[in-house]
């Protein structure tokens, strides 16, 4: 099934016919990264232009964000692994950001890579993110933004982490909608590192587990 | 005072900003339109609106560009004729105008007007384009 099928169904409001669809895919690790990056993002990608484009309702794209949501968390739990002992890793949403199941996936993924996640999900104050960077010591940080009125956010955040830890401030890699416009963005928030999708994100941050 | 950035300056001003402007607009024929189409008191729609130009000034001046506006003129455009929001080319820059006036109007230092002066400008290439008057 291709994503605009699959949309289709999120539309629909047939959950079962989605998740029915995901489980063909994402039997293993491989079919996991391959609903995430190739279904379940595009569709969400696809919602939001019909959204904007007056063709569906808020109620129904909040619908099909559940309803991702469910089958993400149905097919991640059978590949689930124990993680205590691995390297830590930090993932949120940029404080005022309201969009969370981008983060989710990822934080999934990298579960599944063996990562020890930290997900703190939405609306994190930045003071309190930087005492969870020094208690935890992640060996980086992940920063989401959906909307690109936030990536201003993102700067003054990353400037208070960087600022409160100096030289213990662990590797920041941003990520999410707000970047998609513009293939530079990332650099002005003052990231070092920028991933377009979750898997390409797995995929980089391989490099920090050594 | 004197090494106070846009984005401090906006931070410490957006609530007496966004009461102003509010105040100023209050009775716009178009706000007053587009509240009824949407089922929003005038006041709750222009809180939204203001707040949204507000935060994506405050984020353009932070990171020292205009992506913000330029990303949202485009939305702007797709969201007018998705939505049917009933509101004329004009009212883009009229609204920008009005928060640019008052924003201009707090600013102590000349070098901050100075800076918000010269993204006043990009941003109004930025709305003529998308919208031409």
């Amino acid at each position: 099934m291709d994503f605009e099928e699959y949309t289709d169904h999120l539309l629909a409001g047939e959950d079962e016919e989605c998740l029915a669809a995901a489980r063909t895919v994402a039997g293993d690790l491989e079919g996991l990264h391959h609903l995430y990056v190739d279904l379940i993002q595009p569709a969400q990608y696809r919602v939001g232009e019909l959204w904007e484009a007056g063709k569906i309702s808020v109620a129904a794209e909040h619908l099909a964000t559940a309803t991702n949501s469910y089958v993400a968390s149905i097919c991640y739990a059978p590949l689930a692994r124990e993680t205590t002992g691995g390297p830590r890793a930090l993932i949120v949403c940029t404080p005022e950001e309201m969009h969370e199941l981008g983060p989710r996936l990822l934080a999934d993924l990298l579960e599944c890579d063996g990562w020890d996640v930290d997900f703190y999900g939405t609306s994190m104050p930045v003071r309190d993110l930087v005492g969870a960077i020094r208690e935890r010591k992640p060996r980086f940080v992940g920063l989401s933004a959906a909307l690109v009125m936030h990536l201003g956010s993102v700067k003054r955040t990353i400037t208070a982490i960087r600022d409160a830890l100096g030289v213990e401030t662990p590797p920041i890699i941003v990520g999410g909608n707000a970047y998609r416009g513009d293939g530079d963005l990332w650099k002005q928030v003052g990231a070092d590192f920028y991933a377009a999708d979750a898997s390409a994100a797995v995929e980089m941050l391989r490099a920090l587990k050594e | 005072m004197a090494d106070e950035t846009m984005d401090e300056f906006l931070r410490d001003n957006h609530d007496a900003i966004l009461a102003a402007v509010q105040d100023k607009m209050r009775g716009d024929a178009t706000m007053t339109r587009i509240a009824a189409q949407r089922e929003l008191s005038e006041s709750a729609l222009a809180g939204q609106v203001l707040g949204f130009w507000l935060e994506g000034i405050r984020s353009d001046m932070t990171l020292g560009t205009t992506a913000t506006m330029q990303q949202s003129m485009q939305w702007f455009v797709r969201l007018r004729a998705g939505h049917d929001l009933p509101f004329e080319d004009g009212m883009v820059l009229y609204m920008f105008d009005e928060i640019s006036d008052e924003i201009d109007a707090r600013i102590a230092s000349d070098a901050l007007r100075r800076e918000y002066a010269a993204y006043r400008e990009q941003v109004a290439a930025l709305i003529n384009d998308a919208f031409p008057q």
